[in-house]
């Protein structure tokens, strides 16, 4: 388990994170949310104890990263780009990271190259980005990693190495119960991989829920009555509410089973009950935040 | 889980070998060329015998040049490159996700270099040894030359990468890092150099820096070695002093990299708290140096206020521009109004002299010693100060000095006036083992006779001159190209202390007066020690007992020339512009008016007597030609309207 305590972290004058909290469970994927500049990859660099924290405590698995070579054998960032020795070759690399890493699954390197069909003797630096990408998932993912810590991994990529590396990150969270952090500027890139979901605005988390808490806590009702009860709509807990003709369109929080009964009970001409997209919860959950919600919605 | 931790890591070292490995090759083969290669081309040459060198040479005296500057770069370039990975971003990253902590990091990475370095070192020495043992190289070195070039190079070049590495840590920019070991480097000195010069400058008294100049050269390990390998002349604590100084270097390096946190990668300094320091020092020097150039080239107060002020602008500019890594820095003169009001609060302090420095004449109850010197005394004496390794102890003399220091503070300045001002430096001793060295410059110092008489004319005073305190004479050279060539030297020991104890006892015999005296010298003395060192001593009418000696020794009329010598002299009126005036035919008219021969000995002895060879800043001057006996050339003095005797006035009525 990942345990945040009142992390905070600063760069030259200027507080990047101010006191985060956040606990992530192990074998879960969480996504770390939030615009350009909010603190993302300093979050991340500090859980994979490159940065030390000016305050606050970061353990995983109740021990502090930073300086920890043991527990670093298990802790793997892969920056947004990702970084290689210059004139290495793949191979080169890799006996870099077997040498670096003592759970190095040699086998898993040989069936990986079928899969992906890089050349192990050329220099990585003669491949585009997004082989470049790929080598990085490969030569990690052969480590074994317990915890893999991701900053902006899609970032540029194209749609089948995208599904590749998808494939690949939860084919081992479904194994061996990975824990992997990603973060994005962009929810739907991650919503379909994450059952976690942190957002990170101007260095605070502003916040962290399941994805199917979330998707369960909040729904969308279209409903039209031919008198309307307007004690029905003080009982709901209702975030959002518009009118379209005599058409209602409530987003309601609270127990689906509740909910539908309270409805139900008045006899509405026209009734559904819908579930939400997540972009839809974060724009009538967030709306307060305005901007950067907007943008991680892009 | 077990942790199996191994202190070394195969592949890491791969790592240190692609990134560095090149600089040990290319020290490798230009040390290659300095020393083996150029051994054995020397020994090709036919004429082996004039390359052979002289006793003392060393294995430094090969290309010296080409093997101090690979002292200074390789190591720097070792650093640069050992610690490139944490200047830059992304490979910073990289190194510190990995699962080992900064120690081994910062061994793997020191360790290479500093192996890098032994092999560079020990290769060259084993190819030195094998071409020793196995063709004869004697007329070069010695096999037991071999270690203490292998020692030194390798002790010079771990201070200097142990340097590199600690400026590595305090700097996110490898171009810094390779720039600020060299300033790194050299700071003690050059520091020194700047604040004893700026100190001249303001305050009365204080010496002209050379006096500490070569020390200061010891501070700076780049201007020390230039003086310790080339001359080989190094001590066994110097040696201890820089390896000591390499270790604890390599240690706050680790401190520093351990505390240094990893966003400092491509930061101009990497720890905050040292930017505000970097600023001001980086200001501070400018500022100096902004005095210095301005303070000597210009002279006046007004340009060198003028001086540090643009100069500590310049700075303040610089240091900005490095950390914001940008020249757009016009906007932020907070922290300069700081520096120009902490520097102007320390200028008034020296300025106003608060600790009395300028007043200060110690007691003579604490004085142990007392020495003076002057330049007009160089001639004769040529003492330096430091030299003078007997002061002058009595109470009167150091009651009297400082009576003299007491005017010199009241009318002395601090700067050379003029080509007739002189120049007087006084130490004194103390008895708590402290010195007070001054040094005045006065315009006139004809109201200096009074105290300079009683100091000058003192038994004690004339003892510290060399002459009394120069051994191993070597020879003796009486010169005298006055009237033609004239001139002796003397080998013989026995003679050449005849004469000294006759210059002595002339000298000693010489009032104030006698030495002030610049009337026409006899002749030159010139005495050489064994170790090359040089004294003169001039031979005047007064130096009676050297003259007797020369009689004695029938040199006297193979050097001085006096009137006896002397059959005619010829004088012509010129323009003071005419170059003519040294050419021989224009006084062999003897039919034109414009020549004036004279022939009597006390006329001749006054013409020798007079000439002064001054002729700028005249309309009129006065040719002699001397017409020295046996000497078919005539030789030419010149004489000013001023200073001609009142017969040749009368001859050209």
């Amino acid at each position: 388990m990942i345990k945040l305590t009142d992390v905070s972290k600063k760069y030259e004058k200027e507080m990047v994170l101010k006191k985060v909290s956040l606990e992530i469970k192990k074998g879960s994927i969480f996504g770390l949310l939030g615009s350009n500049g909010a603190g993302k990859t300093t979050l991340l660099k500090t859980m994979a104890g490159i940065y030390k924290q000016e305050s606050g405590d970061l353990t995983i698995d109740k021990q502090t990263v930073f300086e920890n070579p043991t527990l670093k054998q298990n802790v793997l960032f892969i920056p947004d780009l990702p970084f290689f020795f210059s004139q290495y070759t793949v191979k080169q690399m890799a006996e870099f990271y077997a040498d670096m890493y003592k759970d190095w699954n040699q086998e898993r390197f040989d069936n990986l190259q079928k899969v992906l069909d890089l050349e192990v003797n050329k220099k990585v630096a003669r491949f585009s980005k997004g082989m470049q990408r790929q080598v990085a998932f490969w030569l990690t993912l052969c480590t074994m990693p317990e915890v893999l810590i991701l900053d902006e991994p899609f970032d540029g990529l194209d749609a089948v190495i995208r599904q590749k590396i998808i494939n690949l990150i939860i084919q081992d969270v479904a194994d061996r119960n990975m824990t992997v952090i990603i973060s994005s500027h962009n929810l739907r890139e991650i919503e379909d991989i994450c059952d976690h979901i942190g957002i990170l605005h101007k260095g605070s988390l502003i916040l962290e829920k399941d994805i199917d808490d979330l998707k369960s806590d909040v729904h969308k009702v279209q409903i039209a009555f031919k008198d309307v009860p307007t004690s029905l709509f003080e009982s709901l807990d209702i975030v959002h509410q518009e009118k379209r003709g005599s058409v209602h369109l409530l987003i309601i929080r609270g127990n689906k089973e509740e909910i539908d009964q309270l409805i139900k009970q008045t006899n509405p001409i026209v009734y559904d009950l819908l579930p939400l997209t997540l972009e839809e919860i974060f724009v009538y959950e967030m709306g307060g935040v305005g901007y950067a919600i907007e943008n991680i919605l892009v | 889980m077990p942790s199996k931790t191994s202190w070394f890591k195969k592949e890491l070292s791969k790592n240190d070998f692609r990134q560095v490995g090149w600089i040990g090759l290319m020290y490798t083969v230009v040390l290659i060329f300095a020393l083996p290669l150029n051994v054995a081309m020397q020994l090709g040459q036919d004429n082996l015998s004039s390359q052979i060198q002289e006793e003392g040479y060393h294995l430094f005296e090969f290309m010296p040049v080409i093997q101090l500057i690979m002292l200074f770069t390789a190591p720097v370039l070792l650093a640069v490159f050992s610690f490139r990975f944490m200047q830059v971003k992304q490979s910073a990253d990289f190194m510190h996700s990995l699962p080992i902590n900064r120690i081994l990091i910062y061994l793997h990475k020191i360790g290479y270099g500093t192996l890098l370095l032994i092999l560079t070192d020990l290769v060259i020495s084993l190819i030195l040894f094998i071409m020793a043992s196995t063709v004869d190289v004697s007329a070069f070195y010695t096999i037991s030359d071999i270690f203490p070039w292998f020692g030194l190079t390798l002790l010079f070049q771990l201070f200097v990468f142990s340097v590199g590495t600690f400026v590595g840590m305090i700097t996110g920019l490898s171009v810094i890092q390779g720039l600020f070991t060299y300033i790194f480097l050299l700071l003690p000195s050059g520091i020194s150099i700047l604040i004893f010069y700026n100190l001249d400058l303001v305050l009365n008294g204080y010496p002209e820096p050379y006096f500490i100049e070569e020390k200061v050269m010891q501070f700076s390990p780049i201007t020390d070695s230039v003086n310790m390998l080339y001359e080989l002349n190094i001590s066994f604590i110097k040696m201890f002093i820089y390896g000591f100084l390499t270790i604890v270097i390599f240690l706050i390096s680790y401190w520093l990299y351990k505390n240094r946190s990893v966003e400092a990668a491509s930061q101009a300094v990497a720890f905050s708290p040292l930017r505000p320091v970097f600023i001001y020092s980086f200001t501070f020097c400018m500022t100096l140096l902004g005095g210095l150039y301005f303070g000597y080239a210009q002279k006046g107060t007004g340009w060198l206020v003028f001086g540090y002020i643009i100069a500590s602008i310049i700075g303040y500019l610089v240091a900005q521009m490095i950390l914001a890594k940008t020249w757009r820095v016009f906007t932020n003169w907070k922290s300069y109004l700081y520096f120009i009001i902490g520097f102007t609060i320390l200028a008034m302090l020296i300025v106003f002299d608060v600790t009395g420095y300028q007043e200060r004449v110690p007691e003579t109850s604490k004085v142990e010693k007392v020495y003076i010197m002057d330049n007009h005394n160089h001639y004769a004496f040529n003492q330096i100060i430091d030299e003078m390794d007997k002061g002058m102890e009595s109470k009167e003399i150091i009651s009297d000095v400082r009576e003299l220091h007491q005017y010199l503070i009241e009318h002395g300045q601090e700067t050379k006036i003029d080509e007739n001002s002189s120049e007087f430096t006084i130490k004194y001793q103390l008895e708590n083992g402290r010195e007070v060295i001054r040094q005045y410059y006065i315009a006139n110092n004809a109201n200096l006779d009074s105290l300079l008489k009683p100091i000058y004319e003192t038994e004690e005073y004339k003892k510290t001159n060399e002459l009394f305190t120069l051994t191993n004479l070597k020879q003796m050279e009486i010169s005298n190209y006055r009237y033609g060539r004239y001139d002796t030297t003397i080998y013989d020991q026995g003679k050449i202390e005849q004469a000294m104890n006759a210059l002595k006892k002339d000298f000693l015999a010489q009032s104030y007066e006698d030495m002030q005296n610049n009337a026409k010298l006899l002749a030159d003395v010139e005495l050489t020690t064994t170790e090359d060192k040089y004294i003169y001593f001039p031979i005047k009418a007064t130096t009676t007992s050297f003259i007797a000696w020369l009689k004695q020794e029938n040199l006297y009329d193979e050097v001085i020339v006096d009137a006896e010598d002397i059959e005619a002299v010829y004088v012509r009126e010129f323009n003071a512009e005419n170059d003519d005036i040294y050419n021989n035919n224009l006084y062999k008219n003897l039919d034109s008016d414009e020549v004036v021969k004279i022939t009597d000995k006390n006329k001749i002895t006054e013409l020798m007597n007079s000439g002064n060879g001054e002729r700028y800043g005249k309309d009129l001057v006065y040719g002699m030609a001397f017409k020295v006996k046996n000497n078919p050339q005539l030789q030419i003095d010149i004489i000013d309207t001023d200073h001609i005797p009142q017969f040749i006035t009368d001859a050209f009525k």
